[in-house]
């Protein structure tokens, strides 16, 4: 049978086996087999017990399963649960609090800081959302905040989590498509910082333009004036560089006595060394000399909350972007991290470990399966020729290169708002992304050139936004229902989605920026 | 984490198998961390910790999908399921199981040969650590496919006469207990 043929029956299958309720990782391992049969007929496949073309299957779940970059998958869900049955969130956000309650719109500002600090940490979003939801929500509606921006902002900068790296999302486009995971790293996080900057700055611009929107709370003796958090402020700073300084002082002398120096290895010069004693005698003379050690504890007491949070943040993407790990020892660190700070809390119980990983178990066993479907799928697909059979098609109409680019996005909009993004990236990626590449790469974009082996970069980026709106939108945008499982029952699912519309607004903005400048995705990449 | 009740016989083992493997997440973190430190701290890399953490991962990824099977908890669309009537909802759960096993006798049919010889060779992944990786997950991908299939076969029975329920997205999230948001200490347990 025609390749033509086997792609409509295909689509066709797919749409019906999704809309009968099947599993999605199933569905697609199902449908690999009908288009071996379709592409070889019966007799062949079935002749010999034992091998044959369908020997690609069982091939491509090896093959997935032997990945060590998907090791990473169940590590950062691991490390994603742990943080949520920790009280390390709520300590940030009061932390964040006592600094910037007395600011017009200052919860909101304070929950979209600590969901991008959590972004940051890890690379999934659910426990995220929800978190904010029963720790930021209640105050901003006792306060009397807008409820739609109050709404808005918990959700969107929740999603956060698979925008701003580490992200599962990319990790899996970087898998199924083979791009650099790395590189799709460092090529996200300007992209997710400017979508996460624009949150802010709307909520900074709306709330200053319309003071109503957000009552500032009642002032109370614990307020910090401005002096005071300019004095607090830099004594945290001290306290924080002074220990780190040390630190570097440390391993300079430690590697050095140890002859451990390689090309690679950094901060080991004279002038890492020099600074480094500078910082350090400068923070003990600030702290000692000039505040204080009474001042110094109470700076200590107001920031800690943020301390620990920044410092999983710095583990796991200074080992990522540092170079110093891969990105599975990253989320093995991060994950240990993680843990020994539940430890020091003194939250850690047999049974938060046992939770935590029985949470891990079932999530990873419902991500990966997706995945070998697909794969499975994906592999017999392409041995039918169907990939680049679809790429000719599309790129035999001559179509306006934008036009084609903005057809797709429209149509990961349109996915989005029904299906999971494992199941757009799983399935949709093998085909978009041949025909993406086939596409002439003078024309990508408005302004700046691509060079070929970032537009699989670019475009995974493209899709990691595509996938944030998809949490947002309706009627089944998962972020509103998470939400809506923690907001207070007058809040409607209708309401939810309603406060999501200026910021699905910012994002398809955030989104026509990267489409038409790709090089803001290019900034970090050799 | 609330758990799916437990069924029938197949449940069983498969609760069992997950009860030993979900701690295979915890002991990965617990190696790498090992080998992170020993290459760091005391520049002595182990030569195990990689493959030892890509063998025990396979295990992890097969039996956690029939973990989440027995749990009902695959990624699925209930849009229209939800809304269909006991009777179309029963047509569309065998069609589903239909399908399931289609796919692991295809996957089985075809990768037999290659794993049992595997197997029986003993091969190993060819490397200074030198894991029997392929000699053990090549199989166990089909041990797992046929338990998969006796799971869906065993969901199918148990659910016939089940009171249809509406599916969110919210069912893959967990209560966060109260003490974590309030900040009150937790109970110590005994």
């Amino acid at each position: 049978m025609d390749i033509g043929t086997i792609s409509i029956i295909l689509l066709l299958g797919m749409l019906l086996l999704l809309a009968i309720g099947m599993p999605l990782g199933f569905a697609s391992g199902f449908l690999a087999v009908v288009v071996l049969v379709l592409k070889f007929g019966p007799d062949l496949l079935f002749s010999n017990f034992g091998t044959g073309p369908l020997n690609i299957l069982a091939q491509r779940l090896y093959g997935i399963t032997t990945n060590y970059v998907l090791v990473s998958v169940p590590l950062f869900i691991f490390m994603a649960t742990l943080l949520e049955r920790s009280g390390i969130a709520r300590d940030m956000y009061s932390s964040l609090n006592s600094w910037l309650s007395r600011t017009r719109g200052g919860i909101a500002v304070v929950t979209a800081l600590m969901a991008i600090v959590m972004a940051a940490m890890s690379g999934i979003i659910g426990g995220e959302v929800v978190l904010l939801g029963l720790i930021a929500l209640p105050q901003m509606l006792r306060l009397g905040y807008n409820r739609n921006l109050a709404i808005g902002t918990i959700c969107a900068s929740g999603s956060l989590g698979t925008m701003i790296p580490p992200s599962i999302v990319l990790i899996f486009y970087g898998l199924i498509t083979e791009t650099s995971i790395h590189a799709l790293f460092k090529a996200a996080f300007l992209p997710g910082f400017m979508l996460a900057g624009c949150y802010l700055i709307y909520i900074l611009v709306r709330t200053r333009m319309n003071p109503e929107l957000a009552p500032l709370p009642e002032p109370s003796d614990d307020d910090m004036n401005g002096r005071e958090k300019a004095l607090y402020g830099s004594t945290l700073l001290a306290i924080v560089l002074g220990p780190a300084s040390a630190l570097v002082i440390l391993r300079w002398f430690y590697l050095h006595a140890l002859d451990r120096i390689e090309d690679v290895t950094k901060l080991v010069g004279m002038n890492a060394l020099y600074t480094a004693i500078v910082i350090l005698v400068a923070s003990a003379v600030y702290i000692f000399l000039v505040t204080g050690i009474e001042t110094a504890r109470l700076a200590w007491e107001k920031g800690k909350g943020m301390v620990a949070p920044l410092l999983i943040v710095f583990v796991v993407l200074g080992s990522i972007y540092g170079g110093v790990t891969g990105i599975t020892e990253a989320a093995g660190m991060g994950s240990i991290a993680v843990l020994l700070l539940i430890i020091m809390r003194g939250e850690f119980s047999f049974n938060l470990l046992r939770e935590a990983s029985m949470r891990t178990f079932k999530s990873t066993g419902t991500i990966i399966w997706v995945t070998f479907g697909a794969t499975a799928l994906a592999g017999a697909y392409t041995i039918a020729g169907g990939p680049t059979y679809v790429a000719n098609l599309i790129v035999g109409y001559e179509l306006p290169t934008m036009g084609v680019l903005l057809v797709m996005m429209v149509i990961f909009l349109f996915l989005g708002a029904f299906m999971d993004w494992t199941g757009i990236v799983l399935l949709v990626m093998p085909v978009f992304l041949p025909i993406v590449l086939k596409l002439p790469i003078e024309e990508l974009g408005l302004y700046g050139e691509l060079t070929p082996s970032q537009v699989s970069v670019w475009f995974g980026i493209l899709f990691c936004v595509n996938m944030q709106v998809s949490f947002l939108s309706p009627p089944f945008g998962p972020a509103a229902f998470y939400l809506k499982s923690v907001a207070p029952p007058y809040i409607t699912l209708p309401d939810i989605f309603r406060g999501f519309l200026p910021f699905i607004c910012i994002q398809i903005f955030i989104l026509m920026v990267i489409l038409l400048f790709p090089p803001i995705t290019t900034v970090f990449l050799e | 984490m609330v758990e799916h009740e437990r069924t029938g016989p197949v449940d069983l083992l498969t609760w069992s198998m997950s009860r030993v493997a979900m701690w295979a997440t915890a002991f990965i973190v617990v190696i790498i961390f090992y080998e992170v430190v020993m290459r760091y701290l005391f520049a002595a890399p182990t030569l195990w910790v990689n493959e030892m953490s890509l063998w025990v991962a396979g295990g992890i990824y097969l039996t956690a999908g029939l973990y989440s099977m027995q749990q009902r908890s695959h990624i699925r669309i209930f849009i229209l399921y939800d809304m269909a009537p006991k009777w179309l909802q029963r047509v569309f759960d065998i069609l589903s199981v239909i399908c399931v096993c289609i796919f692991a006798f295809a996957v089985i049919w075809g990768g037999f040969g290659e794993a049992y010889s595997k197997f029986m060779r003993w091969e190993t992944f060819g490397t200074a650590f030198d894991p029997p990786i392929p000699a053990t997950i090549k199989p166990l991908i089909l041990i797992t496919l046929v338990l998969l299939a006796l799971q869906a076969i065993s969901n199918l029975i148990y659910d016939w006469n089940r009171e249809p329920e509406i599916h969110s997205p919210t069912d893959d999230i967990d209560l966060i207990p109260d003490e974590i948001i309030t900040g009150t200490p937790p109970k110590p347990t005994e």
